[in-house]
C-alpha cells in the first residue's frame, strides 16, 4: 500500500475519532446536565417531604439531633453534616435550626420558587411521616369534594398539593370556603459554608420548615454512575469506531484504486481505450465519465495533431520533391557555369529540408503510436561494423574507435529503422568526439535480447543539457562551437524507434566528459 | 545495357534515339510528373503519364511497360489499389512506389502487395532512376550488368571493377559509390546526393565522409595505373569545386 493511500486512511481514521470522540462527550456532558436537573428535582421533591413534615410537626431542640440523623438517611445524604434544618413555629416566634446553620444565612432571604409538580419518588421511607403514611399518597383516593377534613390531616399536605401552579397559593383565602390547606413547598438553590445547597421552605399553618441539603453527595452519585457507565463504553466505541472507520476507508479506497489501474491502463495503451465505467458505483462512475470525457478531447486534440504533421509533410514534400526535381534539373542542364556551385548548395539545403520533413513525420506517427515495423531477423553487430569501418573514411582528428561485438546479436527488427538508429548513434559519436578523443562500442547478446553500449569522449556537458539530451531539436554546446551539421533529431528519433521496438535508448550515468548511451532492444 | 552505357558516357544525348526503358508514371501532381517525364527522357527513358489511378490502371494492363512509377495518393483508385488490382491479374510489371504520407506503413503495404521498390517523397531524380535501372538489372541477363566507360569497366555481378584489365579491389561503399557515378557517366552529383544513396537516408556523420571514400578510390585506381600521386590529380572521377563529383575519363 502506498504512503499517499495510507495517509488518506489514516486521516479518515483519525477524523472518524475525532467526530465519535466529540459526540461521546456532547453525550456525557448532555446526560450531565439532564440527570442532574432530574436528581434535584429528586431531591427538591425529597426535600419538600421532609420541609412538611418538619413544618407539620412541633420540634423541640433536643429532638433536633435525631431528626437530623432520619432526615440525612432519607435524603441518602452521606452524613447528617449535609443537611440544614431550620423551624419556625409561627411567625415572630424564635426558629429552632441546625447547629451548623450559619448565622449569616436568613432563610426570608433566599430566592424561594415554587417547587416543580414532582411526584416525590417511590419507595420505602420516603417520607417521615407516621407508618400509616407509607403508602404513596398519590395512590389513595382524592377525597370527595367538600369533605371536611380533620386538623390532624388538615397539617399534613393533601394529595396533589404539590400539583398546584404556583399561584394557587394566592387562593387561598382566610374567608373562603373551608378548603385543604395547601402548603406550598418552595424551593431555592443557595451557597453556604463551602459547598452548593438546595433547600425547600414549607409554611404550614403558622410553621415554618427549612430542610437543606448539600449537593455535594448528589453530585458523587451522579457522577459514580454516569462515570461508570461513560468509562466502559467510551473505549468500546472507540474500538468500534476505528474498526468501522478504518474498513470504511478500505471500501471507499477500493474504487479508486480499481480506477487508478484502469487508468494506468488507459495510459499504457493508447488514447483510443476507456476506463469501464459500468461497475462502479454512482459517484465514481462520474469520476470514470468525468476522466473519459478528459480523454475524449485529448484523443480528438492529439488526433487533430497528428493529422496535421501528417498533412503539413504531406504538403510540404509535393512542394520539396518539386524544387529538388527542379534544381537537379537546372543543375543538369547549366553545365559547368558558376551557377552550378549556388544550385548544388541548394540542391543540399533542399535534401536537409527533406531530411528533416522525413524525420518529423517519423517522430509524429510515432507518437501516435503507429510507427509501422517490418519485421525481419537484424544482425546488428554487422550493421554496426558496417557503419565502423566508414568511421576509418572520416579521417576523424585521432580519435581512438574500438569495438567489443558480439557475434550474432540478431534482433527481430526493423532492419531500415534500426540502421537509422546506428546512423544516428554513428553519426552523434563521430561528430561530438573532440579530437584526441576515444569512442568505445560494445554490443551484448542475451536471450531476452541485445544491449548496446556506446561511449565517447567529449567536451564537458552540462548536467543540464544532458537532461536535454533527447529533446527535439536540442544540440549540445559542442555542436554550436564546431559548426557540425545536424539538427537534433537523430536521438530523439533514434528513442522513437528502438520504443518502437520494445526497447530503449537511453542515457547511462557517467563522468561528465563522457556520454554513454545505453540502446536495448528486447527479442520479441 | 552495354550500349545504354555507352551512351551516357556521350553526350549530350541524341532525343531522337529509341528509349531503353518504357515506364509508366502514374502521378496527380502535374509538376511533379512533369520533373520526372523531363529527368527520365534526359536519361533516355521514354515515360509515358497517367494522372489518376484509373487511367492509370487501365493504361498498366494494356501498355508493355518496363516498369512502373506509381504514385500512392491519386485521383480514382488509389495506388496500393492499383498496385493489388495489376498484381492480382498477374501482370508483373516491377513497380516502384512515391509515398508522401506515412512513408513506413505505405512501405509495408506496398511490399506486401508486390512493389518492388519505394521512394518516399522528396527523392532525387537521380536516385529515382537508380531504382529503375536496378530494377530492370534483376530481370536482365548478364550483359547488362556491366557498365563500360572507355577503359572503365564495372561488372554488377562480380562487383569487379577493371581499368584497362587490370582489377581494382574496392570495399563495398566504394563500389557502390562508382557505380552510382559510372552509370550516369559526365553527370555532376553533390555530396549528398552520393551520400544518400551510397549510405542511405540520414547518415549524416559530416560530409567529409564522401570525399574521404572519393579519394580512396582514386589512389586505388592511380595505383592500378601504375600512377604516383603527382600525376593525374582526379582521375576518372573528377572533382567540381564546391559542388561535387562527376565520372569522367580523362581527355
Amino acid at each position: 500500500m502506498s504512503l499517499r493511500l495510507a495517509s488518506f486512511r489514516a486521516r479518515i481514521f483519525l477524523v472518524s475519532l475525532l467526530v465519535v470522540g466529540v459526540t461521546l462527550a456532547v453525550v456525557a456532558g448532555l446526560s450531565w446536565t439532564s440527570a442532574m436537573s432530574y436528581e434535584i428535582d429528586r431531591l427538591d421533591a425529597r426535600l419538600c417531604e421532609e420541609a412538611h413534615q418538619l413544618a407539620a410537626r412541633p420540634l423541640s431542640r433536643a429532638g433536633l439531633a435525631r431528626v437530623e440523623r432520619e432526615a440525612a438517611l432519607k435524603l441518602r445524604l452521606q452524613s447528617a453534616e449535609q443537611l440544614l434544618l431550620w423551624v419556625q413555629p409561627a411567625p415572630g416566634e424564635p426558629a429552632t435550626r441546625s447547629a451548623r446553620w450559619p448565622d449569616s444565612l436568613d432563610p426570608n432571604a433566599l430566592k424561594w420558587v415554587a417547587a416543580p409538580d414532582r411526584k416525590p419518588p417511590s419507595g420505602q421511607g420516603d417520607t417521615l411521616g407516621p407508618p400509616a403514611d407509607g403508602i404513596d399518597e398519590s395512590d389513595r383516593p382524592p377525597p370527595p369534594p367538600g369533605q371536611m377534613r380533620g386538623p390532624a390531616e388538615a397539617l399534613r399536605p393533601p394529595p396533589g398539593a404539590r400539583r398546584e401552579p404556583p399561584d394557587a397559593r394566592d387562593t387561598r383565602e382566610p374567608g373562603g370556603p373551608r378548603r385543604p390547606p395547601r402548603m406550598q413547598c418552595q424551593v431555592a438553590g443557595f451557597n453556604a459554608l463551602g459547598s452548593d445547597w438546595r433547600a425547600a421552605q414549607v409554611n404550614a399553618l403558622r410553621a415554618t420548615g427549612v430542610v437543606g441539603a448539600d449537593l455535594a453527595s448528589t453530585r458523587t452519585e451522579l457522577r459514580d454512575g454516569l462515570g461508570s457507565i461513560v468509562w466502559r463504553a467510551a473505549p468500546l466505541a472507540l474500538l468500534l469506531t476505528a474498526l468501522g472507520a478504518w474498513l470504511m476507508s478500505a471500501l471507499a479506497m477500493r474504487p479508486v484504486t480499481r480506477l487508478r489501474s484502469a487508468m494506468e491502463a488507459v495510459n499504457q495503451q493508447s488514447l483510443e481505450h476507456r476506463v469501464p465505467a459500468g461497475r462502479e458505483d454512482r459517484e465514481f462512475q462520474d469520476l470514470s465519465n468525468a476522466y473519459n470525457r478528459m480523454l475524449d478531447r485529448l484523443e480528438a486534440s492529439f488526433h487533430q495533431a497528428t493529422r496535421f504533421s501528417a498533412d503539413a509533410a504531406h504538403e510540404l514534400r509535393t512542394p520539396l520533391t518539386i524544387l529538388q526535381g527542379q534544381i537537379e534539373h537546372a543543375m543538369r542542364v547549366s553545365g559547368d557555369q558558376p551557377i552550378q556551385v549556388q544550385l548544388a548548395q541548394m540542391l543540399d539545403e533542399a535534401g536537409r529540408l527533406s531530411s528533416i520533413t522525413r524525420k518529423l513525420l517519423m517522430l509524429s506517427q510515432a507518437d501516435a503510436g503507429k510507427l509501422a515495423l517490418l519485421r525481419t531477423p537484424v544482425d546488428l553487430s554487422s550493421m554496426l561494423q558496417e557503419r565502423l569501418a566508414d568511421a576509418n573514411l572520416l579521417e576523424l582528428q585521432d580519435v581512438k574507435i574500438s569495438s567489443d561485438l558480439a557475434p550474432h546479436a540478431v534482433v527481430q527488427g526493423d532492419e531500415q529503422l534500426l540502421g537509422q538508429v546506428l546512423n544516428n548513434l554513428c553519426g552523434n559519436a563521430f561528430k561530438y568526439t573532440p579530437p584526441g578523443g576515444w569512442i568505445h562500442v560494445q554490443v551484448r547478446a542475451a536471450s531476452s535480447g541485445v544491449e548496446m553500449l556506446w561511449s565517447n569522449s567529449t567536451v564537458p556537458i552540462a548536467p543540464l543539457a544532458r537532461e536535454r539530451f533527447f529533446d527535439r531539436f536540442f544540440r549540445g554546446d559542442a555542436a554550436h562551437n564546431r559548426s557540425v551539421d545536424g539538427h537534433g533529431l537523430g536521438l530523439s528519433l533514434a528513442r522513437v524507434i528502438a520504443r518502437a521496438h520494445g526497447g530503449d535508448l537511453t542515457l547511462a550515468p557517467s563522468p561528465h566528459d563522457e556520454v554513454r548511451l545505453r540502446l536495448w532492444l528486447p527479442t520479441p | 545495357m552495354a550500349s545504354m552505357a555507352l551512351g551516357h558516357a556521350r553526350e549530350p544525348k541524341p532525343r531522337t534515339m529509341p528509349a531503353e526503358m518504357r515506364v509508366l508514371l502514374i502521378e496527380d501532381e502535374e509538376k511533379i510528373s512533369d520533373l520526372i517525364r523531363a529527368g527520365l527522357a534526359a536519361r533516355n527513358m521514354g515515360v509515358h503519364v497517367c494522372n489518376d489511378g484509373n487511367t492509370g490502371f487501365e493504361q498498366a494492363r494494356r501498355g508493355a511497360y518496363d516498369a512502373v512509377v506509381l504514385d500512392l495518393m491519386l485521383p480514382g483508385r488509389d495506388g496500393l489499389s492499383v498496385l493489388a488490382g495489376l498484381r492480382a491479374e498477374g501482370i508483373a510489371t516491377p513497380v516502384i512506389l512515391l509515398t508522401a504520407r506515412n512513408e513506413l506503413g505505405d512501405r509495408i503495404e506496398g511490399l506486401n502487395l508486390g512493389a518492388d521498390d519505394y521512394l518516399a517523397k522528396p527523392f532525387f531524380v537521380e536516385e529515382l532512376h537508380a531504382r529503375l535501372l536496378a530494377l530492370m538489372r534483376r530481370q536482365s541477363s548478364a550483359r547488362h550488368n556491366v557498365l563500360q566507360v572507355g577503359g572503365f569497366q564495372l561488372d554488377r555481378i562480380a562487383r569487379q571493377v577493371e581499368f584497362d584489365g587490370r582489377s581494382i579491389e574496392l570495399t563495398a561503399r566504394e563500389f557502390s559509390l562508382v557505380e552510382y557515378l559510372m552509370r550516369s557517366s559526365g553527370q555532376l552529383f553533390t555530396r549528398t546526393q552520393i551520400l544518400e544513396h551510397v549510405w542511405g537516408y540520414d547518415f549524416d556523420p559530416g560530409t567529409n565522409l564522401v570525399d574521404t571514400c572519393i579519394k580512396r578510390i582514386r589512389k586505388k585506381i592511380r595505383e592500378v595505373r601504375g600512377m604516383d600521386a603527382t600525376t593525374d590529380i582526379d582521375g576518372v572521377i573528377e572533382s567540381v569545386r564546391g559542388v561535387g563529383y562527376r565520372f569522367r575519363l580523362p581527355a
